[in-house]
């Protein structure tokens, strides 16, 4: 699974990979626009829901909190 | 008779002197208080940079009300306000700086550093300590007196083709006009609390600022960070009791995409969304008025050329996901002339150039005699006097209610296999697909190919799918690329250079 987000990320913006601190929302690695596309393309490869209320930088900090989300997601199911 | 800016400034002072005019995160701001630190921030001016009048003066902050009260101060003291991001690379600030010549930049201490890294070579104002400057209160109202409506209030700088930014010159005139014709149309008066998004170098906020002061109102700065989460950014609004605001429409889908509405209801509180600056998806719009069908919403549209926008339109009526949502009819004591390739009225739906007149429009580029002759012509249609009209690039056409329908830059029209095709008709079709953020289109003339870019992982029979009921097939992608982010251009709007040369 998680091999699978990463290649997402990675289609959305490959910076999000190599991106090594806990600001990515905040330093304006991706912008609006692509947390979007991120959310709609997690939501359809794992089935899940990802609530407005999730969109928020602590779960975009970087990619393992985006990871730590999406698994808590699932499981949730 | 009002001949500054400075006027909407003085009236709410002395109508609401105590009454919080802007608003920060950790800072606000009264009438009385802007009114008097302008004041001190002028005459800072005019005791660093004497007999300096009528010459740019650069704002270089972070977004925030010491830029705005920087702004005012700027036209205490005769002169007009060049604001520059901070987050800009420096080189692109030096070719600003070389057409620009300003007399004089104000900073404070955190960006210094950032000031000494360009080539500016001239005064240098502290903003903090300028605001606690001694009033020379003599010296303000001798330039008063001197002030016409015909001074330039601002010059914002655009992206030019060539990669040189243009600087758009606008006079007080041009923004009174307006500022009284916004507050009329959409009954702006004291009880407004404006959410302000738009950045300060970036004419859409010309609105926030001057309907805000002229009626005297409250604007809220938005921190930026809220606009990458909805919920967060709806709960600020209600708290805040928001009941206006004017976005860019990508600020809009965010919260309409990540169905934020479910969370917050906002209901209670907005009443009036205004959005400028690209075209707005009648698909998210929908969204938004299916959870806020009561708030009043309006299409403004406009270049910098011509004092923010020149049309409007208040949505009035349905549409369909895929339908277009027109840029409506033009704004109060504003001319827009529809012209075709012969110079003349277009007929019926036929398709021409949006030209501006009026008292909205700018004198021109500054220091760029070349690109202010190509864009700002004598009227074609008048032979008997001067009369200039601002030629936007833009085609439009009416439809059967009469309102103008944007459909592309003029420079994207494409002739393809004999057809006409308008590019934008193109994208307009592809957004409008399911699941799909933003796209654009190019012509390949060599290889005679459509070439569309997209985010999104699809095939080309796919898009052709999807588009097969909205275009003609002779607008069909003859080629799909896919990229991980379309190119953005430092006014956020899809960079059409930069994707050429994946053709």
């Amino acid at each position: 699974m998680e091999e699978r987000i990463l290649e997402i990320l990675g289609e959305v913006n490959e910076e999000i990979l190599s991106y090594e601190g806990d600001r990515l929302t905040k330093d304006s690695i991706i912008d609006s626009f692509e947390i979007i596309n991120i959310v709609s393309e997690l939501e359809e490869e794992f089935d899940i829901e990802i609530d407005a209320k999730y969109v928020v930088h602590e779960n975009f900090e970087n990619k393992d909190t985006i990871i730590a989300l999406v698994k808590r997601l699932v499981e949730e199911q | 008779m009002q001949i500054s800016i400075l006027d909407y400034l003085e009236n709410s002072a002395s109508r609401f002197p105590e009454k919080i005019v802007f608003s920060e995160e950790k800072k606000q701001i009264s009438y009385g208080q802007l009114e008097k630190t302008a004041k001190a921030v002028g005459s800072s001016i005019i005791k660093t940079a004497q007999g300096v009048y009528k010459r740019p003066i650069v704002v270089f902050l972070d977004k925030g009300i010491d830029v705005l009260i920087s702004f005012m101060g700027i036209v205490y003291s005769g002169n007009f306000y060049t604001p520059i991001d901070v987050h800009m690379p420096v080189s692109r600030i030096n070719k600003i700086l070389e057409t620009l010549q300003p007399e004089m930049m104000i900073t404070d201490e955190e960006h210094l550093h950032l000031v000494k890294e360009t080539a500016f070579a001239k005064h240098v104002l502290l903003f903090q300590e300028a605001a606690q400057a001694e009033i020379l209160t003599e010296q303000l109202e001798n330039i008063r007196e001197r002030m016409t409506d015909t001074d330039l209030l601002y010059v914002l700088f655009t992206s030019g083709s060539t990669g040189t930014p243009k600087g758009v010159t606008i006079c007080h005139k041009s923004v009174i006009d307006y500022t009284d014709y916004i507050t009329d149309k959409f009954d702006i008066t004291e009880k407004e609390i404006f959410g302000n998004q738009a950045p300060f170098y970036f004419d859409n906020s010309i609105l926030d600022i001057y309907c805000t002061l002229k009626a005297g109102a409250t604007m809220h700065i938005i921190p930026k960070e809220l606009f990458g989460q909805p919920v967060l950014l709806l709960e600020y609004l209600k708290n805040q009791r928001i009941n206006i605001i004017f976005w860019v429409p990508s600020a809009l889908i965010m919260v309409s995409k990540l169905k934020a509405f479910r969370n917050v209801d906002i209901s209670e509180t907005l009443r009036k969304v205004l959005f400028c600056g690209e075209v707005m998806p009648n698909k998210q719009l929908n969204i938004w008025r299916k959870y806020l069908p009561h708030v009043l919403y309006a299409n403004l549209y406009g270049p910098t050329e011509i004092t923010d926008a020149c049309t409007c339109y208040v949505v009035d009526r349905k549409f369909e996901d895929n339908e277009p949502l027109p840029i409506g009819t033009p704004m109060g004591n504003t001319g827009i002339l529809v012209l075709n390739e012969g110079d003349e009225l277009v007929k019926g739906d036929e398709i021409g150039e949006l030209c501006v007149r009026g008292t909205c429009l700018s004198p021109g580029y500054y220091n760029n005699p070349e690109k202010t002759r190509e864009a700002f012509i004598q009227n074609p249609l008048n032979k008997a006097y001067l009369e200039w009209i601002y030629r936007t690039g833009d085609l439009v056409r009416y439809n059967e209610y009469g309102e103008l329908i944007y459909l592309s830059r003029k420079d994207f029209q494409i002739k393809h296999m004999g057809h006409r095709i308008e590019l934008g008709e193109i994208e307009n079709a592809v957004s409008s697909m399911e699941g799909m953020s933003s796209c654009c289109c190019l012509y390949d003339e060599k290889r005679s190919k459509i070439v569309l870019f997209i985010e999104e992982d699809l095939e080309k029979e796919t898009i052709i799918n999807g588009i097969k009921n909205l275009v003609p097939d002779y607008m069909y992608p003859g080629k799909v690329i896919k990229l991980d982010k379309l190119p953005m251009n430092a006014n956020g709007k899809t960079d059409r250079v930069a994707l050429k040369q994946y053709l």
